[in-house]
């Protein structure tokens, strides 16, 4: 209960703390006819996050492949590629479905994603596997804390938790793939995989808001 | 819904309360609130007491029940964008009443706009027509302002209307209208709905742009543009979702500018500009796309150098 009563009085300190959001407020709109204020905005939310983390995923995914296409791993990248061109479709569906809107930083993300998956591959193949292992572990994580909101949510939301939690088994199976393949033999494995996981986070901090 | 809902039982105690008093308490400013709830009490017995009875402001009236019956209908739905916005308009605690008098009140003051324009004037004027005291145009902190937001507002949710039919109808015939067709009508549409207006039209414009309403109009502005992509079947998921819904915004507003100065009858030049900037749109979209061909081409062309460069310095390539 006190959930739902918290919105509405939040919504008018909200507006006036923060501007930046209340400008964008009228893109947060969303079509379900189950959701109140407060789960809509949730979902906006984690939509647009998600659209954005598949999206950065799918780029860095291009990157390998420009450099490593070809190797031996070439098809082990091509096939963790394909399963996730599928999750950014699905995260694309949902936002004309649930009329989110998607993050102002894509073209950012285009670029920095094409770029952490191309640079790492050039470094060596160890190094595109040590990036896969950050990037996957951060956004399993991340994923992870979503199915926990969204359960303390009252009200149904199989669709998106079972499609969350398909996603997160698949992540969870790239980052083990990533170890196989002797991520941790990468040089400066544990500073490169630090910075990566810190840029992650930066990325999805402000993927979320604007 | 249902726990969305505020108690009401507090609200109901005290016009129980207010209505023991009985005798209308006495016009100052510090019981103006007690003056408004008293007003607002009346009003919803009158209401009650008399509700086939039908309002004489024809066009107006008709307008009203539109409005209400779509928030019910959006109530109904679940999707109560519009109505948080009114309540978060307004600052009300709850109090669906105290909205719908509002909005009664400022339905009427429409009327009123020719002679008085968008003053407290004229909202006082559509307070006595809905059978209020005139003062009540005290319940609105903007005076001139929130009738223009009002007009806005109610305009866009018969835009509204107007596009879901049409999309209705579209469904059932099977043919699809092009987007860009179905931008042009809906636009037209909705610069049509201002055309009453036209004489007072640029002091409203200059109204929405003052600094204090310009968030509440720009949100306006966006969720129009919104609502029109959402229901041309925009599917779009990447930058373009920005870049169409501002060209769409510029759009409109150029077009409002330009019906201001037209002379034309039934503003034939309008339409004439409107299609010519649709043109300008779709062209714009041609180039776009081949600058972004152009530009993956060369970003294509700078790795491809770059495994070249590999190639001379002698680094291993992994493809051998």
């Amino acid at each position: 209960m006190h959930a739902a009563v918290l919105p509405s009085g939040c919504s008018i300190l909200s507006r006036r703390l923060l501007t930046l959001q209340s400008c964008l407020k009228p893109f947060q709109l969303c079509n379900l006819s189950t959701l109140d204020d407060h789960q809509k905005k949730i979902y906006d939310r984690i939509i647009r996050i998600d659209h954005a983390g598949e999206f950065g995923a799918d780029r860095i995914y291009a990157g390998q492949m420009f450099v490593l296409g070809k190797t031996d791993v070439g098809p082990l990248i091509q096939h963790m590629w394909d399963q996730e061109k599928h999750h950014l479709q699905t995260f694309k569906d949902m936002i004309s479905k649930h009329r989110s809107r998607p993050t102002v930083l894509l073209p950012l993300w285009n670029i920095a994603g094409f770029a952490l998956g191309a640079g790492t591959a050039l470094i060596s193949k160890e190094a595109a596997m040590a990036c896969t292992v950050a990037v996957e572990d951060t956004i399993t994580k991340h994923y992870n804390m979503q199915i926990r909101k969204l359960l303390e949510l009252n009200g149904d939301h199989d669709e998106l938790l079972s499609t969350i939690k398909k996603f997160r088994d698949e992540e969870m199976e790239h980052h083990d793939i990533g170890l196989e393949q002797n991520a941790e033999a990468a040089p400066a494995y544990d500073i490169l995989k630090k910075t990566i996981q810190m840029g992650c986070s930066a990325a999805i901090f402000l993927s979320e808001r604007i | 819904m249902t726990d969305v809902a505020r108690p009401l039982s507090t609200v109901s105690s005290k016009s129980w309360n207010l209505q023991k008093t009985a005798a209308p308490p006495v016009c100052s400013p510090c019981t103006r609130k007690t003056v408004l709830t008293w007003i607002i009490r009346q009003y919803s017995m009158n209401n009650d007491s008399s509700d086939e009875q039908q309002s004489p402001t024809g066009d107006s009236s008709t307008s009203n029940n539109e409005s209400n019956s779509h928030k019910n209908s959006e109530q109904a739905e679940g999707t109560t964008d519009q109505k948080d916005n009114t309540q978060d308009e307004f600052h009300t605690d709850n109090a669906d009443d105290t909205v719908d008098i509002k909005t009664k009140i400022l339905d009427n003051a429409l009327d009123f706009v020719h002679e008085y324009k968008w003053s407290r004037k004229a909202i006082s004027s559509g307070a006595e027509a809905a059978g209020l005291a005139g003062v009540s145009e005290g319940m609105f902190k903007g005076g001139g302002e929130d009738l223009v937001l009002h007009f806005v507002r109610q305009s866009n949710i018969r835009l509204q209307h107007f596009m879901k039919e049409s999309v209705k109808r579209q469904d059932e015939e099977g043919e699809k209208m092009k987007s860009s067709e179905f931008i042009r009508k809906a636009i037209e549409f909705r610069l049509r709905l201002i055309v009453p207006y036209m004489d007072n039209w640029s002091d409203a414009m200059g109204v929405l742009l003052r600094p204090n309403v310009l968030p509440k109009s720009a949100e306006e502005l966006a969720m129009m543009v919104d609502d029109i992509w959402f229901y041309a079947g925009d599917k779009s998921s990447d930058f373009s979702w920005y870049t169409k819904r501002g060209m769409l915004a510029k759009l409109y507003g150029s077009t409002q500018l330009f019906m201001l100065m037209d002379q034309s009858p039934d503003f034939k030049d309008t339409w004439e500009f409107l299609d010519r900037r649709l043109d300008d749109i779709k062209n714009i979209a041609e180039i776009s796309q081949s600058i972004s061909t152009t530009a993956d081409a060369m970003f294509q062309a700078a790795f491809s150098s770059a495994t070249i460069l590999k190639n001379i310095l002698g680094f291993p390539d992994r493809k051998r």
